[in-house]
Parts: C-alpha cells; sequence; structure tokens
C-alpha cells in the first residue's frame, strides 16, 4: 500500500515540477525574445547612424577628372577681389551712428556708439500676457523683434493710457479725449518712440528691472535712459530680440 | 546555457541582425537619395544666380578657403535682406550668433558640436552654393514653447482687481529643440549641463526621442515600400541661457547661415 502511495505522490510531484519547468521555458524564451528586441531596437537607433556617418566618410566626396581646376593667379585675384568687395558691404551693415541692441529673453540692452559698446543694463520688456476683456476683445503684451528706428523724442512724457490699461483694471472705458487718459510722471523724464505705440521709456518700478512685466515698451532706469537718450538720435537703429 | 535556448536565442537573433543589415543598406541608399535631391534642388537656383560667381571643382585648399568664405559672405549678405532674425553657426570658429540685418545682436560659445559626415559626400561645388544661401526652417519642436504665454481674464470691475505679481522668472526647464530647414537639414541643440562632466538626464531622453522619431518614420516608409529621407544634421551644445536666447529669438520660418569649415 505504503509504495502504492509513494508512487502516485512521486507521479503528482513529476507533474508539477513539469508545469514548473514549462512555465520556466517559457519565461527564458520571453526574456530572450524580450531582449533580443531591445538589442534590435538599440542596434538601429545607436549603431546603425554612426556606421552609416563611416560609410559617408570612407566613401567621401573626391574631386577627380576633367572637371578639376588648378587655380591660376587671374582666379585668385577674382575671387580676393570678390570677397573684399562682399567684406566692405557686410561691415558696412553695422551702423557707423549710435545704435541699442534689447534682448527681451533676459531683459538686457546694450548701447553702442562708434561699433563700440559705451553702456549696458537692466530693462524690461513685454510679459508675454495675453490679457482677454470681457467683450471679445485680447491684447498680447509682447515686444516685438526685429529692427526699428527711433521715430520721436521726447521729454517728460505724459501717458496717455489705452484701453487695455482700463480693462485691465476692471475701469470702464472712457472717451478717447477723456482727462482720466493723461497720466504724468509715470513714464521718466524722457520718451522715445520705435513706433506702433512702442516706447522706450522710464519707470516708477525699478525693481522689476531685468524681469519681462511691461506692455510691450521697453523700460528703464533714470540714468539708462538719460544716457540712451543723449546718445540716440531720431532715426537711430533699436535692433530687439 | 542549454542547447535548446541556444537555438532559440539564434532563431531570434539572426533575423535581427538580418533586418538591422538590410536596415543599413536601405539608410546608405538614402544617403545617396539626399545628395541627389540637394544636387537639385541647387542647381534649381543656377538660373536665378544674380552674380556671376561659379564655384570651381579643385584640391587647392587655399582657394577652397577663398570660396569657402565667399559663400559665407554671400549668404550673410542674402540674410541681411530679411527683416527677421537670422541664426548663424560658425563651426570653425564654434560660435552661433543672432544677426539682425546683418548687425550681430548676440553671441554664444557652441560647447560641442557634431557634423554629419554627408558634408564630405557631396560636390564641393553644390556644397558652396547650399552654404552661399541661407537655410530656411521649416519646421521646429522643443521642450520649452516658443512664446510663454501667460493668460490673464480682466477682471469685471475694480473690486477683482489685482495688481500683477512679480511673474516667475525662475529657469527650470530643460532647453532642447531640433530645427528642420529645407532642404532636409536637422540641426539638433541641446543645453549643455551646468556640471560639464555629468550627463544631462534630460538630454538623453530628448536624444533617444528624436532618434526615435526618425527611426519609425523609417520604418513606417518600409512598411509603405517608399524609399528612406537620409536628413544630413548638425548637433550643437550650448549653454542653457543662449540655447533660450536663441530659441525665443528666431522666427518659426528662420533663416539659418552655416559656416562648416
Amino acid at each position: 500500500m505504503d509504495t502504492v502511495n509513494l508512487a502516485l505522490a512521486t507521479a503528482e510531484n513529476d507533474k508539477s515540477l513539469g508545469k514548473v519547468s514549462k512555465v520556466n521555458n517559457f519565461l527564458a524564451v520571453l526574456l530572450i525574445v524580450l531582449l533580443s528586441l531591445i538589442v534590435f531596437f538599440a542596434l538601429l537607433i545607436y549603431a546603425i547612424p554612426p556606421l552609416t556617418e563611416l560609410a559617408m566618410k570612407a566613401n567621401g566626396f573626391a574631386p577627380s577628372g576633367s572637371e578639376v581646376i588648378i587655380p591660376t593667379p587671374k582666379d585668385y585675384t577674382k575671387i580676393k577681389l570678390a570677397n573684399g568687395k562682399m567684406q566692405q558691404k557686410y561691415v558696412a551693415l553695422t551702423p557707423q551712428k549710435s545704435y541699442i541692441v534689447v534682448n527681451t529673453t533676459y531683459n538686457r540692452f546694450k548701447l553702442y556708439k562708434n561699433r563700440k559698446l559705451t553702456r549696458e543694463g537692466f530693462c524690461s520688456t513685454g510679459s508675454y500676457t495675453l490679457l482677454k476683456s470681457h467683450f471679445d476683445k485680447e491684447w498680447i503684451f509682447q515686444t516685438p523683434k526685429g529692427l526699428y528706428r527711433i521715430q520721436g523724442k521726447i521729454t517728460d512724457p505724459v501717458w496717455r493710457r489705452p484701453d487695455w490699461s482700463f480693462v485691465e483694471e476692471g475701469l470702464p472705458i472712457p472717451p478717447q479725449n477723456d482727462p482720466s487718459r493723461w497720466e504724468a510722471g509715470v513714464l521718466g523724464d524722457y520718451a522715445m518712440s520705435i513706433g506702433d505705440g512702442y516706447l522706450i521709456h522710464g519707470t516708477i518700478y525699478k525693481r522689476f528691472l531685468g524681469m519681462p512685466v511691461t506692455h510691450g515698451c521697453i523700460r528703464m532706469n533714470d540714468e539708462d535712459l538719460e544716457a540712451v537718450y543723449k546718445t540716440l538720435e531720431l532715426g537711430s537703429k533699436v535692433y530687439i530680440y | 546555457m542549454q542547447k535548446k535556448y541556444l537555438r532559440i536565442l539564434l532563431l531570434v537573433c539572426l533575423p535581427i541582425f538580418v533586418l538591422a543589415l538590410a536596415y543599413f543598406i536601405l539608410k546608405l541608399i538614402a544617403v545617396n537619395g539626399a545628395v541627389d535631391r540637394f544636387q537639385k534642388f541647387y542647381s534649381q537656383l543656377d538660373g536665378e544666380e544674380k552674380d556671376k560667381f561659379v564655384f570651381q571643382l579643385t584640391n587647392d585648399s587655399a582657394y577652397n578657403a577663398e570660396q569657402n568664405r565667399y559663400a559665407y559672405y554671400h549668404a550673410q549678405l542674402e540674410a541681411a535682406n530679411s527683416d527677421s532674425v537670422v541664426l548663424c553657426v560658425d563651426i570653425l570658429d564654434s560660435t552661433a550668433t543672432l544677426l539682425i540685418k546683418g548687425v550681430t545682436v548676440h553671441t554664444a560659445k557652441i560647447d560641442r558640436f557634431r557634423v554629419s559626415s554627408f558634408f564630405t559626400k557631396i560636390d564641393q561645388r553644390i556644397l558652396y552654393k547650399a552654404l552661399s544661401y541661407p537655410f530656411r526652417v521649416e519646421r521646429q519642436t522643443s521642450s520649452i514653447p516658443k512664446v510663454p504665454l501667460m493668460i490673464k481674464i480682466a477682471p469685471k470691475d475694480t473690486s477683482e482687481y489685482t495688481p500683477d505679481i512679480v511673474p516667475d522668472t525662475t529657469d527650470v526647464n530643460p532647453v532642447n529643440y531640433v530645427l528642420e530647414a529645407k532642404p532636409g537639414l536637422l540641426i539638433y541643440v541641446y543645453e549643455t549641463p551646468n556640471n560639464q562632466s555629468s550627463v544631462s538626464f534630460n538630454g538623453v531622453i530628448t536624444d533617444i526621442k528624436d532618434r526615435t522619431t526618425i527611426l519609425l518614420d523609417d520604418l513606417q516608409r518600409i512598411a509603405h515600400f517608399r524609399k528612406l529621407v537620409y536628413r544630413p544634421s548638425i548637433t550643437l551644445r550650448l549653454n542653457r541661457k543662449d540655447a533660450k536666447i536663441i530659441f525665443r529669438a528666431i522666427p518659426h520660418d528662420a533663416l539659418i547661415i552655416l559656416k562648416l569649415s
């Protein structure tokens, strides 16, 4: 009886062992397939591109045949002359007069005179705020990028508040020539217009200099503004990036 | 290892290596396609060329240097006709500059770069011609928004009005982007990790993502029995500040000037 029981137990044991080994086999095959796929993927994205590069290098373009020329002194003179002319044209693109460069990402400015940097400092530019009103009108407060020119210069400027300035504070928009639109002393001692309503002016919020907080104008502290005002003339270039 | 596993391993690996080899061969064919594409694209410009200078095929390195200079100035002057901000990548000086109407407004040092060997494979005359015109960007993908727009709803009346808080100017987002220019040139710009020796985790992830995008595009083409497209690439590593300045300054259809050697 005991022998029969032992035989049955061994058979059951063998059966379960067989199941375990089947699962193990399946897992091992799965692991091999998975690892191979990872290796395949890595091979495609990391090994093939450099191999392609190597193949290109090995099989690079080498000038040969009847089209190859040996440059004569005349050829050299011609190309050097052409390069000289183009270099002159290129150098002439940088203004000899004073100009200012404004960096709107980090809110810095650089002032140049006779192609030399004379002053640099902090400024404030557009905040990239999109103001949505309750009457389907929107404004984006950003400083435009590109080349602009000083179109007007004024001392003791008075700010004429545009519509957005009232909307922003939840105030009703007054008529165009309403006295409530005029505000003195907030733009500093000087202002320079660069067109499209954008100004370079002073500020009463000096702690925000170096930050993007304006409605599109370029704000500076009093000393920098004075230097910029005295250096730039009407028509001077303003490079904004 | 059991013999059975070895057999399975061989059965799985063999097709994988065959497929990888096939992909490699298709990639090489694609390189030739790209050479033809460049050749065709720039030979079309022949009719439009205003000046009479013709690039020559020569082994004279001094003359080639002059031809390279010519191409560079020509591209600068062409780009100066544009009103927008232009990116100029000078591999020779390891600098990336921003230009407006030919005036340098910002210069950044390139920490590291990698230029595709493709440029050694094309006819010198075509290469100089390509470099003598700015490349126009067609597509940009990036880890940071181009315009960091914040939406503000106007208050209904003064009781709802709250003065603006100081904007958050902390630089936490990594700056990595890809500029895809015509005719199929990729410029990858990755930020350099603050610690030069450390590897930027985000940089690695972005790199894997970019490589996977190319691979998936290739696989899709293979599945549709179409030719693979090879795009020569230039990878630049700049510090975060400069990378961000450049990305925010250039427009969506920016012009890029290249000086390779």
